[in-house]
């Protein structure tokens, strides 16, 4: 009997679920989170209340920068996040970055766009630390200017462009270079820039894609027969030629 | 060289020498008196107390 009795007891242990705590998913993830907060700490070896401090003034700080449109605070800001918060600075950046698209689209001038723009090229690079893929897609979302600005602003759409898009291929050692090189070919379909044209190619022939580079280097020999000729065009020709040669000299 | 692993050079924003001393010192007070600091930067215009919460953030980041 009392051997049925225990091991009634025993049963209802080990197999019966146990009591279901109101809250309990909650106590989890606070516990998770202060994990996180001591990992963190360690990382930057300081204290774990110091970091809370940190990230608290942080978060002041990135409620403020909604006002601002300084591009350094944006790229300030970014790197404090991934530094401090790793876990939350994407959802943070998108949520940045979505309030910086709806501020330009309604751009009164060309500066406000530009400084705009600036910024959020700033803040995705950051991003493209973490996730080089969803950076790209968001910077693709990016507004053009408004008809109204004319085509100064344009301009600056266009060399924002091709900055973001340099400065992912430099980062992380060619890491994202997939993405870069897919942001370099689409603009060097939309206008004719042959030293853009020719880093392009280079980069190609190093990831191995030798045809897709040659034709890159044909199409802008092309382009520049049917050009007229004037000495903005020959001189930046001239980079041209030399970047390619450098790039695909024989070995000796 | 770059005093603060991580955060670009200096805060662009926050002008005068005067304005850059006293988030110097709010950074440092930062430090001692969390609480204290971020009072204080509180009082400060918008665009100062951004810089003053950069310079924090990057004071309280930096380990000793």
């Amino acid at each position: 009997m009392h051997c049925f009795r225990a091991f009634t007891i025993l049963f209802c242990i080990v197999c019966l679920p146990g009591p279901v705590v109101p809250g309990q998913g909650r106590v989890v993830e606070i516990a998770s989170q202060g994990k996180d907060l001591k990992r963190t700490a360690r990382r930057l070896r300081i204290g774990v209340e110091q970091l809370k401090n940190a990230r608290d003034a942080l978060q002041e700080a990135t409620d403020l920068a909604r006002h601002s449109l300084e591009p350094s605070v944006f790229s300030q800001l970014p790197q404090g996040w991934i530094r401090l918060n790793r876990a939350k600075s994407p959802s943070v950046l998108e949520d940045l970055f979505g309030w910086l698209r709806v501020s330009v689209r309604n751009a009164p001038d060309a500066q406000a766009y530009q400084r705009g723009s600036s910024a959020a090229r700033s803040l995705l690079s950051s991003l493209a630390t973490l996730d080089s893929e969803r950076a790209v897609a968001l910077w693709r979302q990016w507004p053009d200017p408004p008809a109204s600005l004319g085509d100064s602003a344009r301009e600056i759409k266009e060399q924002i462009d091709k900055q973001f898009a340099e400065q992912l291929l430099m980062q992380s050692g060619g890491d994202n270079a997939e993405e870069a090189l897919a942001m370099m070919k689409e603009q060097a379909s939309r206008r004719l820039d042959y030293s853009r044209n020719a880093r392009l190619a280079a980069q190609l022939n190093q990831s191995g894609k030798k045809a897709e580079a040659l034709r890159v280097v044909d199409q802008s020999i092309a382009a520049f027969q049917q050009q007229n000729a004037d000495p903005r065009s020959i001189s930046s020709y001239l980079g041209f030629v030399r970047c390619v040669r450098r790039n695909w000299r024989k070995p000796q | 060289m770059n005093p603060h692993p991580g955060m670009p050079a200096g805060a662009r924003v926050g002008g005068s020498p005067a304005d850059q001393l006293e988030m110097a010192l709010i950074a440092e007070l930062a430090l001692d008196n969390f609480d204290a600091a971020m009072r204080y930067a509180r009082l400060m215009p918008d665009e100062l107390r951004l810089a003053a919460l950069l310079r924090i953030v990057q004071s309280l980041s930096q380990s000793y």
